[in-house]
């Protein structure tokens, strides 16, 4: 397999490219599979972590924050070993995780970065789960664009229906979100 | 969450309260700790779900380690069942079955010409009633080219239209207006004036009706081009220009 730079690899995750996430994932997920069996935790916990670790690394790349002083999987794994360190700190296992913290230090960003991804995680994660009209109409009303129109693609009679849709939608969507045992902990955590 | 609070706080993040209910929840915020979490989760949910390059990526990851999953069962399915003496019976059942696919497909494929293609996927549409964008106070002229429009007297509505070149909303319903009166080419023209200028509502409607126009004008390959486009993005027509790509 051609080995792929880390300007080639970060680019291909920018652009969502199918072949450089394969990649990715053949090149890297064996070790990180390994430290995550290894300190706790199982191959499901292992999958979580990696797909978090490339989200956190996209948003990097779009809010143009990320320059990489070392190679890709470096990066990538630091950022894996972070995320299950935390989730092990929620999981509050009575493991010795001394050797986990070492190298681990955040900047500020970095902190509200991880914790804005784990909300919005769970809040994207109840969204899928909506009907597809509720998606629909939750993701094109928020755009702005004109209620008729929305209507229109989404064959209601007219922009009030829409609006009542959307907020049947929406406060549906609150309700699950607000009755899932993570959102308590994570409001809990950043108080 | 109370229903009285979810309607405020969902017209105040529309812009839609007064003056005077906008400064009752600035301060009902700052003094009421529920009312302030729940402002915060209904502004972070419309965030999280804008976030549709993210929720595409989630699923792309997601799709990977299923296949990368399925593809090492597969191969330990194989290892089990595909002994000397089943073999031949499975390549035969999978010749007859790849034989049946094939004129199957054959003869369900079908060749529609541009024209029956765009006559199949064209819609009209119908014009704003939205007051966001169309302000009653200052702009009656532009109203007046809606209701033409509604009324389908097109060529009056463009004279109207093409006076206002930096409104895309405007814009997007000239080049509508143009395919009703058959003028695909100036139709065109202003949807790929919309497209040119990513920072706007409309470019994923111009650009659907921009590979129409294309197809009607029989301008197949940069047709294509667009339909591509639409089919490998997020797209609401995204499916429709899969089906089109299946038939150019």
């Amino acid at each position: 397999m051609v080995k792929l730079k880390a300007e080639e690899i970060l680019l291909g995750i920018k652009v969502q490219d199918n072949k450089v996430l394969n990649y990715v994932y053949d090149e890297f997920f064996l070790n990180i599979n390994s430290f995550v069996l290894n300190n706790s935790g199982n191959k499901s916990d292992a999958e979580d972590i990696f797909q978090e670790a490339i989200i956190i690394i996209f948003r990097k790349i779009k809010n143009e924050q990320l320059t990489l002083t070392c190679s890709f999987y470096t990066y990538l794994f630091s950022v894996c070993k972070k995320l299950w360190l935390k989730q092990l700190e929620k999981k509050q296992e009575l493991i010795d995780i001394t050797n986990l913290e070492n190298e681990i230090t955040e900047p500020d960003n970095e902190v509200e970065l991880f914790k804005k991804n784990e909300k919005f995680r769970l809040y994207q994660k109840h969204f899928k789960k909506l009907t597809k009209t509720c998606q629909k109409v939750l993701q094109l009303t928020i755009k702005n664009i004109p209620l008729i129109i929305v209507a229109k693609k989404t064959g209601f009679k007219n922009a009030e229906s829409v609006k009542r849709r959307k907020y049947k939608c929406k406060k549906q969507l609150i309700r699950i979100i607000r009755s899932d045992p993570t959102y308590r902990k994570i409001i809990n955590d950043n108080k | 969450m109370t229903s009285s609070n979810f309607e405020i706080i969902e017209r105040d993040i529309n812009g839609e309260l007064s003056k005077e209910e906008a400064k009752w929840v600035k301060n009902r915020i700052k003094t009421n700790f529920q009312f302030a979490e729940e402002y915060k989760l209904q502004l972070e949910i419309d965030e999280a779900i804008s976030e549709n390059e993210i929720i595409d990526l989630r699923e792309n990851l997601k799709n990977i380690f299923e296949q990368k999953t399925d593809s090492k069962r597969g191969i330990i399915r194989r290892m089990i069942s595909f002994d000397d003496y089943v073999r031949p019976a499975v390549a035969a059942a999978v010749l007859v079955a790849l034989v049946i696919a094939g004129i199957l497909l054959f003869s369900t494929s079908k060749n529609y010409t541009n024209n029956q293609l765009f006559t199949m996927n064209y819609e009209s549409i119908s014009a704003i009633s939205n007051t966001r964008s169309v302000n009653n106070n200052s702009d009656q002229l532009m109203k007046n080219a809606f209701q033409l429009y509604e009324q389908k007297q097109f060529i009056e509505a463009i004279e109207i239209f093409k006076n206002y070149e930096s409104d895309k909303l405007v814009q997007f319903f000239l080049g509508i207006s143009y395919i009703e009166i058959d003028q695909y080419q100036n139709a065109s023209f202003v949807f790929s004036n919309i497209l040119n200028d990513n920072n706007n509502l409309f470019t994923e409607e111009s650009r659907w009706y921009l590979g129409l126009c294309y197809l009607k004008l029989n301008q197949t390959q940069k047709a294509k081009d667009i339909f591509n486009k639409i089919a490998n993005s997020n797209s609401i027509n995204k499916i429709k220009a899969e089906k089109i790509l299946k038939s150019l």
